[in-house]
């Protein structure tokens, strides 16, 4: 189950926002993603830090990058969220919605903080009328991409990676009759949201499977 | 019945004329004696064929004689690893028999057992008569082990009542076929799976570690054909299983071969599709295992393992959305007919020890799918072989397993519900079963198993003296259940215990029953928590027991707390996950 926290000020924003990506990234009726919602940094920070100690971070976080520290506080730019996020949830994707997305100083702030992690970051402009679904392209490439190569780290992590972790896996799997079950689990996850993935996701599956694109949907085989 | 049987004789050397005579008379009575004289072909490995030959014995003669008194080393370690096995048995099994051809002293460990004197007159009929009383009492084993001697409710009928299959006499190797070329991640050698071997079901690619030209296998490649030979043996034994009485399964699915195809790679075991949707099986190149006896033995359970799983994928194929819900069944299902197709294989006693470490892990997670074949077989000697199997063929697809049992279970059985009334499977049944599984009533009964492991993990250990109260705080998650032994002082004279079990809020999903547990470790009663009005102002619910205990047969009592709520807190933000409880016990 991902876990999503979107921080906005606008509560009517918040909320369709909230609802769409509820809707858009349930991958059945039990199977929702948990949406958190926060108006203000001071709220925010909470989820940030219960998330944190529950060892339940989030997957990724929704930030407008002009926020109220409080309810009934003038908003202003706050880099602040941003940072605790990195800090405390470094896989998470951090995306920053604003209407001022040419600002300097979000310029600045992408520049400083995320400019050796650009694939975890992105901005988005609300002026566009079409953001919503860019963000639900971005989130579900981003969400079923790392799921995927978790999943591809733990099966056949072996074969990328360096001889003694691929021992460590190797003798892991070994002693466990799961394999099957995991692997179905890649298959099912690889086949259903295989549109969604973006290139390198695609290339390194293409590197352990057959992938038979022709078929709808697509099939895929280690042999 | 089985009227032959397997007979070990353990010797000195210095006696082995009279060894050999005794070995005859045996085979004249239609048994299969084993001694390493004349069963030891030149150039076998001796330590591995008698290790073999001791693991396959019915029964262990341990031969005395003045010489073999005298005798150190070998012989001394044959008899006490059949003093090992014989802990293994049932108290009523004939096992180790210590037979005399001499007046001579008896090794104190054998002092208990009752020998034969093959010197006097009627010494030799006794020992036959014991070999056949030794069979006769085995030929109605039912449940998981071998040794169990209680039939169930409804008994697991045992792999070694279905016909013998020796296939490892009809298997055909032939060489240069590759049509088929497993990908990188599970091919590090780069070599290829140059040899074949078929048997009426499977096909088998496989390659050495040593080829005799070409590149080396390496990983990918085995050390000798045992293992291949031992990996078609146990799919061959699987699928006679599968498809006789009482599973009855259609064949599985297979390419334009007509076999399902398994490839012997450096990977761990498991079995995937084809893109033509075909399943096909992995099974690795070897194992770690520390004798070679043990290795073949896990060999044998993996492959009974993963062709389960072909014969499941044709009800359900992995890559239908549906089948996740049933994962743990599959597994749990596959673990269970391990013990069925390979009775004498103890391979699955490796997730006894997760079971037993964990019972308040939920019976559905992820990690725990092998450990269920305990409730498989719980629920195997409850319900019948028949209803497991129905369970998986007859649900429907939209179903999960738990849907699936909880609407075939026939009028008045429930499968979990926290009314104390009900003696619904989950809770009243599994969750307190599984705490006796070395008690012979029990229908978790597995005696190997609580050899090797003991009792289940209990949550916490409370002593009741005659003065105070003790509350314990804690909570269960989903299909678990939690343990608490309550025991009392020995200078306590009161002569009834009260138990509570509270919640803040609703009591449901929870439920609690307590067994009071004799010293010997059996289940003397057991009695439900009910409803009572909660004493204090919060508002919640609670259970309450008082119970009489009859003190000289009382060693403590076992309060088990299961929660019969179904639903995953992985899967859905309503669900019976995480719920609090506080325990208060005291004595009156």
């Amino acid at each position: 189950m991902f876990r999503i926290l979107i921080v906005e000020d606008i509560i009517g924003v918040l909320r369709q926002l909230a609802e769409f990506l509820s809707e858009a990234l349930s991958e059945s009726e039990t199977e929702r993603p948990k949406v958190d919602t926060a108006e203000t940094v001071r709220e925010a920070k909470n989820l940030i830090e219960t998330a944190y100690f529950n060892r339940r971070p989030y997957h990724a976080v929704l930030l407008d990058f002009n926020l109220p520290m409080d309810r009934g506080h003038h908003p202003e730019i706050d880099e602040s969220l941003c940072l605790a996020v990195r800090d405390l949830m470094p896989t998470a994707l951090v995306v920053h919605i604003s209407a001022f997305i040419k600002d300097e100083q979000i310029e600045r702030h992408m520049e400083k903080l995320h400019i050796e992690t650009i694939d975890r970051s992105f901005t988005l402009s609300k002026l566009n009328v079409n953001y919503p679904l860019q963000l639900v392209g971005k989130l579900k490439a981003f969400l079923y991409g790392a799921r995927i190569e978790g999943q591809i780290d733990s099966l056949f992590g072996w074969a990328s990676g360096s001889e003694a972790e691929g021992r460590k896996a190797e003798s892991s799997l070994r002693d466990r009759r799961v394999t099957t079950h995991q692997l179905a689990a890649l298959s099912r996850d690889i086949v259903s949201h295989w549109k969604d993935l973006d290139g390198p996701v695609r290339e390194r599956v293409q590197k352990l499977f057959d992938v038979d694109g022709s078929a709808d949907p697509i099939r895929i085989s280690l042999l | 019945m089985k009227t032959s049987a397997q007979i070990f004789l353990s010797y000195s050397p210095r006696d082995v004329e009279k060894v050999a005579s005794l070995y005859e008379s045996l085979i004249s009575e239609g048994h299969a004696p084993w001694m390493d004289a004349r069963n030891i072909l030149p150039g076998e490995n001796r330590r591995l064929a008698i290790e073999r030959a001791m693991h396959k014995a019915d029964f262990f003669i341990a031969c005395l004689s003045a010489n073999s008194v005298d005798e150190r080393g070998l012989l001394q370690s044959q008899f006490k690893d059949a003093l090992t096995n014989l802990r293994d048995k049932l108290e009523s099994d004939i096992y180790l028999i210590p037979v005399r051809f001499e007046e001579c002293e008896v090794p104190s460990y054998f002092q208990d057992l009752q020998g034969a004197d093959l010197f006097t007159q009627e010494g030799p009929s006794q020992l036959l008569v014991a070999i056949k009383e030794g069979l006769e009492r085995r030929k109605g084993v039912t449940g998981l082990d071998a040794q169990k001697s209680q039939k169930p409710e409804h008994s697991v009928t045992h792999g070694r009542q279905s016909p013998v299959i020796e296939i490892a006499k009809s298997w055909e190797e032939r060489e240069g076929l590759d049509d088929a070329v497993i990908r990188l991640p599970l091919r590090r050698s780069g070599a290829r799976l140059s040899l074949v071997v078929e048997s009426e079901h499977f096909v088998v690619h496989f390659g050495l570690i040593n080829p005799p030209t070409g590149k080396t296998m390496a990983s990918d490649g085995v050390r000798d054909r045992s293992l291949v030979r031992t990996y078609l043996d146990a799919l061959e034994r699987c699928y006679a299983v599968m498809t006789s009485e009482p599973w009855q399964r259609q064949p599985p699915i297979v390419g334009p071969q007509g076999k399902t195809s398994v490839f012997v790679v450096n990977s761990a075991p498991f079995t995937a599709t084809d893109l033509q949707m075909v399943p096909y099986i992995c099974l690795p190149s070897g194992n770690n295992e520390p004798t070679h006896a043990a290795e073949l033995d896990r060999a044998a359970a993996e492959a009974v393992h993963e062709a389960v799983h072909v014969f499941n994928y044709r009800e359900r194929p992995f890559h239908d959305v549906h089948s996740q819900a049933w994962e743990w069944y599959d597994c749990a299902l596959a673990s269970f007919i391990e013990t069925i197709v390979l009775p004498e294989n103890v391979d699955h006693l490796r997730f006894v020890d997760d079971w037993v470490r964990k019972p308040e892990k939920p019976l559905d997670e992820g990690d725990m799918r092998n450990q269920g074949f305990v409730f498989i077989q719980y629920l195997a000697n409850r319900m019948g072989l028949d209803f497991v199997n129905q369970v998986w063929t007859q649900a429907v697809q939209e179903e999960s397993p738990l849907d699936a049992l909880a609407r075939m279970l026939p009028n008045g059985k429930v499968f979990a519900s926290p009314e104390p009334d009900d003696q619904d499977i989950f809770g009243s049944g599994y969750c307190v079963d599984s705490y006796f599984f070395g008690d012979s009533s029990s229908k978790c009964y597995m005696p190997r198993a609580f050899a090797r492991y003991g009792n289940r993990a209990v949550s916490e250990s409370v002593l009741l003296s005659g003065e105070e109260t003790k509350t314990i705080t804690d909570s269960l998650d989903h299909l678990a259940c939690k343990y608490y032994r309550l025991a009392l002082t020995d200078d306590c004279q009161k002569k009834q215990m009260r138990i509570s079990l509270r919640t803040a809020g609703s009591i449901a999903p929870l439920k609690a029953e307590v067994a009071v547990v004799k010293a010997s470790g059996e289940r003397l009663f057991t009695e439900s928590l009910r409803m009572t009005d909660s004493e204090d102002s919060t508002g919640g619910e609670q259970l309450f027991c008082r119970l009489p205990l009859p003190w000289t047969e009382t060693a403590h009592v076992i309060l088990v707390v299961s929660n019969c709520g179904l639903r995953s807190g992985m899967k859905a933000d309503e669900h019976d996950d995480n719920r609090e409880f506080e325990i208060i016990a005291s004595v009156a």
